[in-house]
């Protein structure tokens, strides 16, 4: 069997006395689309802060490529292909959304290259010019690129965080709520361009959904989170019927 | 693009070096205005090198006044005692401050905000209070009779080599890096970006550059003390700073020349007053701090800085 792109075995994060996540494990093939729900403070962004390091597990192991991730630091998983967007947007405020997008794309020259007006620092600044312009085209951002970031309207911010996101050139994506303060018709356009985004870009997505309704049609598959375990896996179908999940959003009016 | 620069490395110092010849005739300027000239653009650096780190990288930092003394007292240790010339004392000069910004850096840039803060104003009363105790250096009476090897020629032409390369790096890169960890330092992280390494960097640099004002000042004014490298003198340089624009570089630098040269037409106002010339010290930082609450209400992006855009 094909080893998968992203192996979580046995994650427990505590804070302080909260359980926030508990001996979770699940496997993500490659070029899968998962879906992760559950009410809020199941633990749905604390488990992205864990694959991508900025948070540390008590207990458990990540792998990534059949790589032990675990005790990695989060720069370095970034620049292994994980890539993440932000629940509550993380732009860079008071840069301009050109720069926003070429600043995830590393250092291709030397530093003391721009000093010097070195011929290299010129031919890779060119490049990554026309790759920003390329991904921010992509997005319908191109108009917006040389405005601060923090003067977009809502929906392009998030757009802008996908996009950096994707200028790291990832192999995974984690997307922390994308939809969220979107209208639903917004929220559907946008997973019809994450649809055709995975297939252009070879991309494995893990998406954290609030909102039962808008993954149903996308995820081929979903893992239920309450209290920091997991409580259901299975077909969107399977999920939406299954008794555990429909207790736990009890009182919650999201799932349909 | 290739021959604008040629222009500019060759046209640069050939007119300072001519600007020079008239500047330090002494029978068209008066030692007076050369003194406010250069210091001008001693200060100019030290703001610039505070601005790398606190205004570009985001990391505030109130120990710029420790790095410049280390810069001043080894070069004119070593042009006093040795007789080093200047070219390679500055260099050593340049180097060894670079070393004490990397050894504070790596502990310190793991703190964040306030706390860093504390720890580089901790470390600037560290190497003040180390000189004093050092007879070598002269202790509380400082170095005296260090030989007079700066001009309006040297200072200004490494004002116009700080700030190339400073703003050189602003518009590529590594700029953009140093950027994006003032903004979000977590978002950063994920974006790829050491920025442990790159802070470090940043607080080396910002060292090397405070350490090349020093040099140049001790080689200026003749004489180095521990007190012209007090709190107060960070806090000057930061005053610098905010009021020509934090982050462009090129603010700090006019913001550096007007703080050195405000006091001065002050000095001539007070020199009318008999009483106020008595309290010039408590005038001074009066005006600076007015000065700085005019600012901070009226124009908190300082002078050439950007209004933030409202989201
Ligand atoms: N850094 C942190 N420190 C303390 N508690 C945290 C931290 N991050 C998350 N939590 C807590 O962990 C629980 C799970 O939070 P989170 O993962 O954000 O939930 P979700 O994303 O599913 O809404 C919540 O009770 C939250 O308050
Ligand atoms: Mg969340």
């Amino acid at each position: 069997m094909k080893e998968p792109i992203l192996r979580v075995e046995g994650i427990t994060v505590r804070f302080g006395g909260l359980v926030a996540l508990k001996e979770v494990t699940f496997s993500v093939e490659e070029g899968e689309l998962l879906g992760i729900i559950g009410p809020n403070g199941a633990g749905k962004t604390t488990l992205f802060n864990t694959i991508t390091g900025a948070v540390s597990p008590e207990k458990g192991r990540i792998y990534f490529q059949g790589k032990d991730i675990t005790s990695l630091p989060p720069h370095k998983r970034a620049r292994l292909g994980i890539a993440r967007t932000f629940q509550n947007l993380r732009l860079f405020s008071r840069l301009t959304v050109e720069d926003n997008i070429k600043l995830a794309m590393g250092l291709p020259y030397p530093a003391f290259a721009p000093l010097f007006s070195l011929p290299s620092y010129h031919k890779m600044e060119k490049q990554m010019s026309e790759s920003a312009i390329a991904l921010l085209k992509t997005f319908h951002l191109y108009p917006y690129r040389d405005r601060i970031a923090s003067a977009l309207p809502y929906g392009e911010r998030k757009r802008l965080e996908i996009a950096r996101a994707l200028a790291l050139k990832p192999k995974l994506l984690l997307l922390d709520e994308p939809t969220a303060g979107l209208s639903h018709q917004e929220a559907i356009s946008l997973m019809e361009e994450l649809k055709e985004l995975r297939k252009g870009f070879s991309l494995t997505i893990i998406l954290i959904e609030h909102n039962m309704r808008v993954v149903m049609g996308y995820c081929g598959r979903l893992i239920t989170l309450n209290y920091g375990e997991i409580i259901a896996e299975g077909t969107p179908e399977e999920i939406a019927n299954n008794p555990a999940v429909l207790q736990a959003y009890l009182g919650e009016e999201s799932l349909c | 693009m290739r021959a604008k620069n040629i222009i500019l490395v060759i046209g640069i110092p050939f007119s300072l070096w001519l600007i020079n010849h008239f500047i330090s005739n002494p029978s068209i300027f008066s030692p007076y205005i050369l003194q406010i000239i250069v210091l001008m653009g001693i200060n100019a650096i030290l703001a610039v090198s505070w601005d790398f780190i606190s205004g570009v990288t985001g990391q505030f930092s109130i120990g710029q006044a420790g790095f410049m003394a280390i810069g001043a007292y080894s070069s004119a240790f070593l042009t006093l005692k040795y007789k080093v010339p200047f070219l390679p004392a500055i260099l050593f000069a340049l180097i060894l401050s670079a070393i004490a910004g990397f050894i504070v850096g790596i502990p310190t840039l793991r703190l964040r905000g306030d706390y860093l803060a504390i720890a580089t104003l901790g470390f600037g009363e560290i190497v003040r209070v180390a000189i004093l105790n050092m007879p070598s250096l002269g202790g509380a009476t400082g170095l005296k009779g260090i030989p007079i090897y700066s001009s309006f020629f040297s200072v200004y032409l490494a004002l116009a080599i700080t700030l190339w390369f400073c703003l050189a790096l602003l518009k590529s890169q590594p700029g953009r890096i140093l950027l994006s960890i003032r903004e979000d330092e977590i978002a950063s992280q994920m974006m790829g970006i050491d920025v442990v390494k790159y802070k470090v960097f940043a607080f080396t640099f910002s060292a090397a550059l405070a350490g090349l004002a020093g040099a140049l000042y001790a080689h200026w004014t003749s004489l180095v003390h521990p007190d012209s490298f007090s709190f107060m003198k960070s806090i000057e340089i930061i005053l610098m700073g905010v009021l020509g624009g934090m982050g462009t570089i090129y603010g700090p630098a006019v913001g550096g020349m007007l703080i050195t040269l405000l006091p001065e037409g002050l000095r001539l106002l007070l020199e009318q007053n008999p009483l106020l010339y008595q309290n010039k010290d408590f005038v001074r930082m009066l005006f600076f701090a007015i000065l700085l609450l005019f600012f901070i209400i009226l124009r908190p992006q300082g002078i050439f800085g950007k209004r933030e855009a409202k989201g």
